[in-house]
């Protein structure tokens, strides 16, 4: 059986289902319609005005982001705008794929709703997968999203379903796909990846990945104690959103010296004292069962070579200490608030430690000649994201390097005789 | 072995008041740490790492702890792998890694003896005959046996012309438990068994049996949480077998495979209470410092007879509690009973993390998460 939300939710079994995905328009739809921009404007404010967004403060982040001026003007870095006039012998028309099949990840409440967003904008058709457990966040963005879409008769096009992954669906559903997006690690690419999607279509998949932060030990050094509180509080926000547990969310953070001598104790324990009184001026705690796992994982790694030094700050708070930045695996993790500290030369010593898993690559205190040495040299290898910390877990329509916009897209080419 | 055990273990059970018994334990533990950082290398990087190397501690609070988890995944043992004579693994859910406790000759000797003092408390100095709320097929492998097994085992040693109250299939064998209490039921006798087991397959089975077991002494283990449906905690299990077997001499105990031989069982007020070789901090559950007595928080378990593996000092999954300290004499069995008396709460709630992914991903035994 497949629940389809609504007001109210229908359960339809497969032969119902087959007839409704058979009926789904997605014929004539054009991208970046009047109508996709009212609905998506209209959910961020409710975002904004939403009785849950002091929990939830994701929720605010999403909002700033369905705002008009920006969803503007990720439309016109697309290339998927039509409104360019043609004057030449050869132009474009972009238009939409046709039926999007979207498989949020189960950690990312908010997510669903930005590939959604999207693939609306595209001008898709959209059939969205919900986690069978929703946090109250996710509760409420569904009930609203669907609010919205009723008023603007757009009920038929957005189905935003919940179903068990044996019964067949994801199959049934695939088959009839132009565009599938899988989100939410390896073992769920893999496994949905073995249902085709219609020939011509396209299905991107967002596998395990995960992310550092590097800081400038000098720029650190030279800030104010106000400023080093603020940076705290940023990478608060990037580290202890989604309980570490995003793709984005920082494993590690590295120091880079210079070259520099620096007192390798002192620099670190300044930045998690000031990170620890924002946790606590937060009021964020971390349940005992986890600050028990936590503390066995640090005296694994210890066991393992994985860490050279362990300390428990808090419940909230681990760090274990790599000497030598090679032998820094962030694959090895547990999550909830334990972070590997290592130091390291310069930029180019992140690059042995980057590969395909690596996403996003947060920093203060990098010059933009770093930044740029650095892009060049994880070209390639991985690492789709170099952001300044307390960014790290903001949603780009440019994700783990696809463009994502114009590939929910296709283009017919006129040829002008 | 260390002297400040064989000390401990000479003493009546029980009989060591806490000043005393700190006393010894902070030197056998400070001992016993000397002895791991020296012969286990894992135990040496931990110490190294994360408690600033080998210090002569100054309370048994600042004894290091090891995870009681750490068990599960890690190699942990300081003597070479021919000397180990038993590989001790704990129960756990399916899917679940076991513990391993690698224990050698004299360890399990210690372990043996200790456990034996600590029962003479409640048995007398006789072998008993003994009644086994269990069945005899869950003996199998002895090199590499199951804490139920194990712990069956290592009870059986206490008593002697042993019956079984359940066959195989754990159905009750009326013929055996009546048979044992014609010859032996109008002396002292000595029963054990699992809570569980004993509630539901032995005290169900057999209730209207009328069974006299008047003069049966019965020690008991495992905890209340699978008897949670069915409302039975330590009140209820006491008035029903009062009331239809009129037993009312019952020890429950607290224990672990991580440091098996130390059993604290049951005294006055129902309080569990360390043996002489143990002792207990209890921690705070968000700072981690010990708490002041009759305030809650995580059992840290400490002993002197872990020799051949570093668990001599362990922070457990469980919550407990502190109420008593040196009762002194019981009126409730007539016997004396010193040292730190707990209560034990129940578990650390399981709390998990949501990864990325909403399909149950086989190979990751970290993060489960909702489909």
């Amino acid at each position: 059986m497949i629940t389809i939300y609504g007001n109210p939710s229908k359960k339809l079994n497969k032969n119902e289902f087959v007839k409704r995905l058979n009926s789904l328009e997605y014929a004539g739809q054009q991208p970046l319609h009047e109508s996709a921009f009212k609905i998506l404007g209209a959910l961020s404010k409710e975002c904004f005005s939403a009785p849950i967004k002091a929990e939830a403060p994701q929720l605010i982040a999403l909002g700033f982001w369905l705002r008009q001026a920006n969803l503007k003007r990720i439309a016109m870095s697309s290339g998927v705008d039509n409104h360019g006039s043609n004057s030449e012998k050869t132009w474009s028309r972009n238009c939409a794929r046709g039926i999007a099949f979207h498989l949020p990840p189960a950690n990312v409440d908010t997510l669903f709703v930005y590939t959604w967003a999207l693939s609306l904008l595209a001008g898709n058709t959209n059939i969205v997968r919900l986690p069978t457990t929703m946090n109250p966040t996710g509760t409420w963005l569904i009930s609203t999203i669907y609010k919205i879409l009723e008023e603007a008769n757009q009920t038929e096009r957005n189905l935003f379903c919940h179903f068990e992954k044996e019964g067949g669906f994801v199959e049934l559903i695939s088959e009839h796909s132009d565009l599938r997006m899988i989100w939410g690690g390896d073992a769920k690419v893999k496994l949905i990846s073995q249902y085709p999607v219609r020939p011509d279509g396209l299905s991107l998949g967002f596998p395990d990945r995960h992310s550092i932060s590097v800081v400038s030990e000098a720029a650190y050094t030279a800030l104010s104690d106000t400023e080093k509180d603020t940076l705290a509080e940023k990478f608060f926000n990037d580290v202890f959103w989604f309980d570490q547990m995003g793709c984005s969310s920082p494993r590690a953070l590295l120091w880079c010296t210079e070259g520099k001598r620096i007192d390798k104790v002192k620099v670190p324990e300044d930045f998690y004292e000031r990170l620890q009184k924002v946790i606590q001026s937060k009021g964020y705690e971390t349940p005992v069962g986890i600050a028990i796992a936590k503390f066995a994982f640090m005296n694994e790694r210890i066991i393992e070579h994985g860490a050279n030094y362990g300390k428990r700050v808090s419940n909230e708070l681990s760090i274990s200490s790599v000497n030598q930045s090679i032998d820094l695996d962030i694959s090895k993790f547990n999550g909830g608030g334990h972070l590997y500290d290592c130091f390291i030369g310069g930029v180019s010593d992140i690059i042995p430690l980057t590969n395909r898993a690596t996403q996003t690559i947060s920093y203060f205190g990098l010059s933009n000649k770093q930044l740029s040495e650095l892009s060049e040299g994880i070209s390639s290898r991985g690492g789709y994201r170099i952001v300044p910390i307390g960014t790290a877990l903001d949603f780009n329509e440019t994700w783990d390097g696809v463009a994502l916009l114009s590939h929910m897209c296709r283009k017919i080419i006129i040829q002008s005789s | 072995m260390i002297d400040e055990l064989q000390t401990l273990m000479e003493r009546t059970p029980y009989g060591v008041d806490e000043s005393d018994k700190t006393r010894l334990l902070l030197s056998g533990l400070n001992a016993l740490s000397a002895q791991h950082y020296e012969s286990c290398l894992p135990y040496r990087e931990i110490l190294d790492g994360l408690w600033g190397g080998i210090q002569t501690y100054k309370s048994i609070e600042q004894i290091p702890y090891l995870p009681v988890s750490l068990f599960k995944t890690q190699i942990l043992r300081s003597v070479s792998s021919e000397d180990i004579r038993m590989t001790l693994t704990s129960s756990g859910t399916t899917g679940q890694a076991v513990s391993q406790i690698f224990v050698d000759k004299a360890t399990s000797g210690y372990q043996q003896k200790a456990l034996s003092k600590t029962l003479q408390h409640v048995l007398g100095p006789k072998r008993l005959p003994m009644l086994v709320l269990d069945t005899d097929a869950i003996f199998k492998n002895p090199k590499m046996m199951s804490a139920r097994g194990a712990g069956v085992m290592g009870l059986m040693r206490y008593g002697h012309h042993h019956a079984f109250a359940m066959n195989e299939a754990l159905e009750p064998n009326f013929e055996a438990v009546k048979s044992f209490l014609k010859t032996y039921g109008d002396e002292p006798f000595f029963m054990f068994g699992f809570t569980f087991l004993v509630w539901s397959r032995f005290y169900e089975a057999f209730k209207n049996e009328g069974l006299n077991l008047e003069n049966g002494i019965l020690i008991h283990s495992g905890g209340w949480k699978k008897m949670i449906d069915s409302a039975v905690d330590n009140t209820v299990f006491r008035a029903s077998f009062a009331r239809d077997f009129n037993l009312h001499s019952i020890y429950n105990f607290y224990g672990m495979v991580e440091q098996i031989g130390s059993l604290f069982l049951e005294g006055p007020e129902g309080l569990l209470f360390a043996p002489n070789v143990s002792d207990v901090i209890i921690r705070n559950e968000v700072t981690w410092e010990p708490q002041p007595i009759g305030e809650p928080g995580l059992i840290q378990v400490l002993s002197l007879l872990p020799h051949s593996y570093p668990g001599h000092s362990l922070l457990t999954e469980d919550v407990g509690v502190i109420e008593e300290v040196d009762p002194g004499l019981s009126s409730h069995d007539g016997k004396t009973w010193l040292g730190k008396g707990i209560r034990v709460l129940g578990r650390v709630k399981k709390a998990e993390l949501r990864g990325c992914s909403d399909v149950v991903a086989a190979s990751n035994s970290g993060t489960k998460a909702a489909v």
